[in-house]
């Protein structure tokens, strides 16, 4: 009976025990037991908030992960190797150490970095009897699209009109021309790019952009223009990537895309997110790893993709797609030839230069309809664009900007001219450093053999930024003895360059003071000799050299332009000017309605004593006063 | 009249001392008393002696706080009738309370504490420093409980708690007595 004596024991409490808890006394109790509740309550929220506020403490200051994510479960894929460096280049490590980092730099931020990307258009057409080339192509037989295509009895034009791309026919008839049909090409808002009319002019290809929230895609649509008054689409290819360029050649077409791969778009469990593809029946096909070319030193998560497109049937014959890929690209008839440019650092900190420009050529051949790696060289500098590049007699020949951050931290430029065997991808000859100290090429035109070079210097004087050049031209007839000669200094320098009547080299660029200048320049025997030149007050370049027009039977000049008062650019203008013995003589200018954004999509055409000029939604038509 | 006024009372033999004893804590007994018997005829019976102790007991006694005192009476007494009474009389709650404190009782192998004198005498030092040691609001749980025999129900309505509460109350408080009294060394 222990337990009995307890509670008999239990009644030994104290006094004041048993009075304090006696059934009187409760509201002293229930006082103290509501004095607890609030202690306890105040406690738990202060427990709850020291809780939350150590929670986003440590969410504040976790370090944000730095490693790329791991894509092991891809390891069977064929594609692992890509994947792995896929998921390598994309990865973006954090900006910032963690959250507490971010949130204090968003509200007090040092500088904004903007990472802008610009767009271009470009395109072209025609249908009917008898076709002739309206753009000035780089290569004989490597025709180029654009925005305009024409035959004997139509131009075709293509313009976007609200975000709807259009094509306008017009009759080809002087005074009396007129717009014959204009056809909607697509029902949704694209990128227009090129046309191509097929040789016997029945046939008009478009290229198109197509940009959704998720992918970039490139689509040829083929219409049946024979009866330019009903044109209908016959064939379609759709591609990823985002147009970069295009070639037709000897009936195929060699479309250029490009893809690039960010890491929150990119998906290894879906193939569409980071391989190259194309659309074949409705389905998308990826390229197979084999297809897809790796350079070693991978410094760039994007795709170029070459497809070699049929003309007629726009069926993929063949496809490569470049990772990491180049940024220009060169096509002769047989091969293309891609420039990747990067940048290369000296480890030595205590050499004279610690970093320079480096470009590696890829070539390609796909004259046998098949894409097949040729080979590739690494040189010093860089190239502006495809006219760096020229492929005559089984030789690339190449002008690159050399670019070296010395020591001392200043950059020094100055010009190097490789030839380069296609048998075996090396230099057979080279000239380095060939141009005045500090001068970087601006433009270079090839011709068989024979290259021209314009190199430019940017000054400073009185707070004016100047330029001035000299003119090259190589000989090349014998590469393993390069030679060439130079002009004097001239003012400015030549954006363009192309050989032009009469053995003349024909220069489109700026003065001193950016007024757009044309230059005509004619090789004697010991240098390089200015014709004649002209230089338009107040009037601006379009650096777009599809946009030019030359005529080299009638030596006739097109150029887009910008019209300047003061300092406001105030509207748009296109202008024929021929070179007429020693002299260039403005024929025709007019001013245009189109947007001033959008004066590189204007278009001028000399066709049989009259001046056609295409500018958006106009046509002007004029007389043309050819001197003889 | 006061606690002292009505001692006084006791000491000068004054009849008036049980009717004011009565009038001023007569439902305190009472409610004691029937909380330990759950008889109303038991428990008025058991009021009626305890005032009959009370007279007996003052003079020599002069307690400091005349409620306890009456109280401890009847709750003895109460307890006594409660042995009395055969074992089929017993309340349920009673058994409850036996029950639960059973749990408090310190493990076999403790020391007895010898002698009636001293064993009473180490069992209220060690009850009382326990006691102290509560908060009120524990304490008074505790006490109305396991002196006054409260149910869990009437404890929990009384202080404004919910009877889990309550009961966790007791279970925490109880296991820490028996730790006091296996560390005291005691066995009962």
């Amino acid at each position: 009976m222990k337990k009995e004596k307890l509670l008999r024991a239990l009644g030994d409490a104290e006094d004041r025990f048993v009075e304090e808890s006696s059934p009187e006394n409760s509201e002293a109790v229930r006082k103290s037991i509501k004095a607890q509740k609030i202690v306890w309550f105040k406690r738990s929220i202060a427990a709850c908030l020291a809780v939350v506020f150590a929670t986003v403490w440590v969410w504040l200051i976790f370090p944000f992960s730095t490693t790329p994510p791991s894509v092991e479960q891809y390891k069977d894929s064929e594609y692992y190797s890509l994947i792995q460096k896929v998921n390598e280049l994309t990865y973006r490590p954090p900006r910032y150490k963690n959250r507490l980092d971010q949130i204090g730099k968003a509200l007090f931020p040092n500088k904004i970095i903007y990472n802008g990307s610009i767009d271009t258009d470009s395109g072209g057409s025609l249908a009917s009897q008898t076709y002739f080339e309206t753009t000035d192509n780089q290569e004989k037989g490597v025709i180029e699209g654009d925005l305009v295509k024409r035959s004997d009895k139509y131009i075709y034009y293509v313009n976007l009109e609200k975000g709807l791309p259009y094509v306008y026919i017009y009759s080809i008839n002087g005074k009396g021309s007129a717009l014959v049909a204009k056809h909607k090409l697509s029902s949704y808002t694209t990128n227009l790019k090129e046309i191509y009319l097929s040789s016997d002019c029945k046939t008009l290809t478009v290229i198109l952009g197509f940009d959704d929230a998720k992918r970039i895609h490139t689509a040829m649509y083929s219409f049946d223009v024979s009866d330019p008054y009903n044109i209908t689409r016959t064939n379609e290819i759709l591609v990823r990537g985002r147009f970069v360029s295009s070639r037709l050649v000897n009936g195929r077409y060699l479309l250029f895309t490009k893809a690039s791969l960010t890491s929150s778009k990119v998906d290894f469990s879906d193939e569409g997110s980071f391989l190259p593809q194309y659309n074949d029946s409705g389905k998308f096909i990826s390229l197979p790893m084999e297809k897809i070319i790796m350079p070693e030193n991978a410094t760039d998560a994007s795709y170029m993709s070459a497809f070699l497109v049929d003309e007629q049937s726009l069926d993929v014959a063949d496809c490569v797609a470049m990772f990491s890929p180049p940024g220009v690209l060169y096509v002769s008839e047989k091969n293309i030839i891609g420039a990747r440019k990067y940048i290369q650092s000296n480890d030595d900190k205590n050499a004279a230069v610690t970093r320079q420009t480096r470009t590696e050529l890829t070539g390609l051949s796909y004259a046998d309809g098949k894409i097949n790696k040729l080979g590739s060289i690494d040189i010093n500098g860089s190239v502006n664009n495809q006219y760096n590049m020229d492929e005559f007699d089984n030789t690339l020949r190449v002008v690159t900007t050399t670019e070296e951050l010395l020591a001392d931290s200043t950059l020094a430029y100055n010009a190097d001219f490789y030839c380069i065997s296609l048998s075996d991808w090396k230099i057979v000859s080279q000239k380095l450093g060939f141009a005045p100290k500090n001068e970087q090429v601006h433009s270079v035109r090839f011709t068989d053999d024979k290259a021209y070079v314009c190199t430019a210097e940017q000054k400073t004087i009185n707070n004016i930024i100047r330029f001035d050049d000299p003119v090259f031209v190589f000989d090349l007839s014998d590469i393993n003895n390069l030679t060439f000669k130079e002009s004097d200094t001239i003012d400015g320098y030549s954006a363009s360059l192309a050989a032009f009547t009469n053995d003349t080299l024909l220069g489109i660029g700026v003065d001193s003071s950016r007024n757009l200048k044309i230059d005509i320049y004619k090789e004697n025997d010991t240098s390089v000799e200015t014709v004649c030149s002209v230089t338009f007050e107040n009037m601006t370049l379009c650096d777009n050299y599809k946009a030019y027009y030359i005529d080299r039977e009638y030596g006739i000049i097109g150029v887009p332009t910008t019209v300047r008062s003061s300092v406001q650019i105030s509207s748009a203008a296109y202008m024929f000017v021929q070179l007429s013995g020693n002299k260039l003589v403005t024929l025709y200018e007019t001013n245009t309605t189109i947007q001033l954004w959008n004066i590189e999509n204007q278009r001028g055409l000399y066709i049989d004593g009259y001046f056609y000029i295409l500018s958006g939604e106009d046509f002007y038509v004029a007389e043309a006063p050819l001197i003889y | 009249l006061e606690d002292l006024r009505i001692i006084d009372l006791y000491w000068t033999r004054s009849e008036d001392a049980i009717f004011e004893t009565d009038k001023k804590y007569g439902k305190y007994c009472r409610y004691i008393a029937y909380h330990i018997l759950y008889s109303h005829e038991d428990s008025a019976e058991c009021v009626n002696d305890t005032y009959v102790r009370a007279w007996n007991t003052m003079p020599p006694a002069r307690p400091e706080k005349l409620s306890a005192f009456v109280g401890k009476i009847t709750r003895n007494l109460a307890l006594d009738r409660l042995e009395y009474n055969n074992a089929q009389k017993r309340c349920t709650e009673t058994m409850l309370v036996l029950d639960e404190l059973a749990e408090s009782l310190p493990a076999e192998e403790t020391k007895n504490v010898e002698g009636t004198l001293a064993e009473s005498i180490v069992i209220r030092d060690v009850l009382n420093r326990f006691l102290e040691s509560l908060s009120l609001p524990t304490r008074a749980v505790f006490m109305r409980r396991y002196w006054y025999m409260n149910t869990i129900k009437e404890i929990a309505q009384n202080y404004g708690l919910s009877e889990s509460n309550v009961k966790v109350t007791l279970l925490r408080t109880r296991k820490k007595f028996k730790e006091l009294l296996e560390k005291e060394g005691i066995i009962l």
